[in-house]
């Protein structure tokens, strides 16, 4: 009888880890897109720094396409969480990184929006907060991927996701910095209001970004612990 | 049975004849410090027992593969299909003479779902896992399992056309991810997929070691006089990863203008890429000068790779290049094919700058007709419907044919033809010998197929982007004028221009250059042996 229990047990937590693993890997897939997005503003902050063409309407578009099927994604994880009463710390995870993604495409809508004839030093400070959230967006795939390993055991893979929860706090903090090296530019300078407003809300949408990545980070330090304590 | 390892350290130089002309430049330039990734080598002796199935060569080629995977586990500090940090492989094949895609080569080796999954550990970025994860798929099923690569490819095209992007290069890590599926359940509808990494790996060497008796080798080995060569050798290599990201690429230089002969480098590259996508000349590539705007450092690390290798190896170099994260790795080196033309000049200009003497010159240009060496022009031609780019310099008229069966047979009735195709391929290898021009709608002047019509002498241009196709219809468009198979066509494959018609040849011997060589021959033995500068 107990031998039978401990068995059905057994079967129960292998069910529940697999569960758990294929709502983690839709987190992944977001994460993926965010840094799609995070990679192609970055792109075209390379370009227009290089003063060479790019196409911001072609650009905007596809982050569009890219935040609905995000959109779509999220809706399907919400419904898969219900459906097996999963952890609720990986909904928290889902509606997460899903705003991060609504704020990197309205960042990539602004970069469209900006003036074709910028001054590239006005850019500069952008490549860091860029950088910050594509760096971002892949230690959220990262910490993720290895908190999926953390049932089997392994130290390497809690170690791995936590240090990942470190990196995403990290860059939020240099975003920020950023985002304030951009404030200060624009408003100690001489910039027309089309340029300063475009540059200033690009980088509060990165910024905003890395917040909600940093926020992230949070939850799947906690979802981890969660796990060790198991 | 001994492997060879090269990289990490190891100094040794080979001969060809034992582990092929590819591994023993692998080897030599890891000996000069150039950036090689680490590679080991299974020689060109196991190649007719393996072909032969013979059980002790699988047993040597088990071992030697054990061997020299531990290799490259300790070169890199990666594991072999690890699900944390995965080392990849790419197998390639190397006969002691360059027979350019004309055998197999599968890329991504190792690429389990678990070590995908590694890779997005390693990188956190979903799209290059994923896409390395369908490259693997792509060139695993059709090489090693014999699968159509037509299959993957309408894959790949419904998954563009659902997600309503341009290309591959356009599908975001979720589709790629599909795609991935996709190409995985293309697979297991015929064939069991093997998950584990070593037997990838020995599937793969046993498979290109088979390619030496494909069709398109023997032809290519027949037209060329190759006849005598033994066999092909094995060389696994490290992947570096060129679709990493935008500051990663893949591309094919040429220390001098093979079509040509100009003294100018000609570069190609693909940025977010694999070598596969430059060399497969079924894409566009970028220039020299958008790879110096991007990353200009790497741009002047491979113009002084390429001057390196031509002097250390005395003659105009053909390399294979990728870019990882901005840091460059040269894959592999081999003597440039070129047109007669451009052999003409690079023998001059060789002895000119004191790297030969002028009896290596004479020597290096044994295989040209000299006699018969003419620079054409085309006259009477009109205005050009379509401008590409010109990858084999010379001019030809000829009547379009559709597909290399087409040109063999027009040829065969004494018509000249100018062979019109959507890419430049290896496997019209028979068309292209029957063909007095070629004409492509996509690929690049470092393409393998282009770099086989410089070897036969013929006007190439690729990339004719005015030009469409319809192979069902047999029909296609000249910038929107319709023509059919049989139609007179005229090509300028240096200007990169096609008209329409029957264009009158004009030709001119380059009396110059071929009176240096008669004053090089009259010269006394001594005198010619001596290197000018």
């Amino acid at each position: 009888m107990r031998l039978a229990r401990d068995q059905i047990e057994a079967d129960l937590v292998r069910h529940l880890q697999r569960v758990e693993r294929m709502l983690l890997a839709i987190v992944i897939r977001q994460a993926g897109l965010a840094r799609e997005l995070a990679a192609g503003i970055a792109q075209f902050v390379g370009e227009r720094r290089a003063g060479r063409p790019f196409d911001c309407a072609a650009f905007a578009r596809r982050a569009r396409q890219i935040e609905e099927k995000a959109d779509r994604i999220a809706i399907d994880a919400r419904a898969q969480i219900a459906r097996f009463e999963a952890d609720a710390r990986i909904e928290h995870l889902v509606n997460l990184i899903e705003d991060a993604i609504d704020e990197l495409e309205q960042a990539a809508f602004v970069a469209s929006l900006v003036p074709a004839e910028i001054a590239p030093t006005l850019l500069d400070p952008l490549v860091e907060l860029c950088e910050a959230a594509v760096h971002g967006a892949e230690a959220a795939a990262i910490g993720v991927a290895a908190a999926a390993e953390v049932p089997e055991g392994h130290r390497v893979d809690s170690e791995d996701a936590l240090a990942a929860v470190g990196r995403l706090i990290d860059a939020e903090h240099k975003a920020d910095a950023a985002e304030r090296a951009v404030t200060a530019k624009i408003l100690s300078g001489d910039f027309d209001l089309k340029s300063a407003l475009s540059v200033l809300e690009l980088a509060r949408a990165l910024e905003r970004s890395t917040d909600r990545l940093a926020g992230f980070g949070h939850v799947l330090r906690a979802h981890v612990l969660a796990d060790l304590s198991a | 049975m001994q492997i060879v390892c090269i990289g990490d350290g190891v100094a040794q130089r080979h001969s060809p004849e034992d582990v092929g002309s590819k591994a023993a430049n692998l080897a030599h330039m890891a000996a000069i410090g150039l950036p090689v990734p680490p590679a080991f080598v299974l020689p060109v002796a196991l190649c007719d027992a393996i072909v032969q199935r013979d059980p002790r060569a699988r047993e040597h080629l088990a071992e030697g593969v054990m061997e020299g995977i531990s290799f490259l586990e300790k070169a890199t500090g990666r594991l072999f299909g690890d699900r944390r940090r995965p080392l990849l492989v790419s197998v390639r094949s190397g006969a002691a003479r360059s027979m350019p895609g004309m055998l197999d080569t599968v890329l991504n080796v190792g690429c389990t779902p678990a070590a995908a999954r590694g890779l997005l550990r390693m990188t956190g970025h979903q799209r290059f896992a994923c896409d390395c994860r369908r490259r693997f798929l792509e060139s695993f099923g059709s090489v090693v399992l014999g699968l159509d690569p037509a299959q993957f490819v309408r894959r790949l095209d419904g998954m563009v056309a659902a997600e309503g992007v341009e290309n591959a290069q356009a599908l975001d890590s979720e589709a790629l991810e599909r795609l991935a599926l996709a190409y995985q359940e293309e697979i297991e509808d015929h064939h069991l997929l093997a998950d584990d990494p070593m037997e990838q790996l020995r599937a793969a060497a046993e498979a290109v070691y088979r390619s030496w008796g494909s069709d398109r080798a023997t032809t290519y080995r027949k037209v060329e006089h190759l006849e005598d060569l033994r066999g092909t050798a094995v060389t696994v290599q490290a992947m570096v990863f060129g679709n990493s990201g935008q500051s990663s690429g893949a591309g094919v230089a040429f220390s001098r203008d093979p079509s040509t002969g100009a003294a100018e480098p000609v570069i190609d590259v693909l940025f977010d890429s694999q070598g596969e996508d430059v060399v497969s000349g079924r894409r566009n590539p970028d220039t020299e000068q958008v790879l110096a705007r991007r990353l200009p450092e790497v741009a002047a690390q491979l113009r002084a790779a390429l001057m390196r290798l031509e002097y250390e190896f005395g003659d105009v170099q053909d390399i294979e290049f990728t870019i990882e994260d901005g840091k460059l790795w040269i894959l592999q080196t081999r003597t440039a094919k070129r047109t007669p033309q451009a052999a003409l000049r690079f023998a001059i200009d060789f002895v000119k700058e004191g790297l030969i003497a002028p009896k290596e010159a004479l020597r290096r240009l044994d295989g040209v007709n000299l006699d018969r060496l003419v620079s054409q022009r085309l006259a009477d031609t009109g205005v050009a419907l379509v401008h590409g780019i010109g990858a084999s310099a010379g001019v030809a008229v000829g009547r379009a044919a559709f597909d290399s069966a087409n040109a063999t047979r027009l040829a065969a009735s004494g018509e000249p033809v100018i062979l019109i195709r959507p890419d430049t391929s290896t496997a019209d290898v028979a068309g292209f010998a029957a063909s007095e021009g070629i004409v492509t709608v996509v690929g690049a002047r470092t393409a393998h197929a282009a770099l086989v019509a410089r070897q036969m002498g013929k006007p190439c241009i690729v990339g004719c982007s005015e030009l469409s196709i319809d192979l069902a219809r047999r029909s296609a468009q000249l910038s929107r004028m319709p023509i059919k198979e049989g139609d007179w066509l005229s090509i300028d494959g240096e200007a990169g221009t096609v008209y329409l018609g029957r264009g009158k040849i004009i030709e001119q011997r380059p009396e110059t250059e071929l009176a240096q060589i008669a004053r090089w021959r009259a010269q006394p033995p001594e005198a010619a042996r001596v290197r000018s500068a």
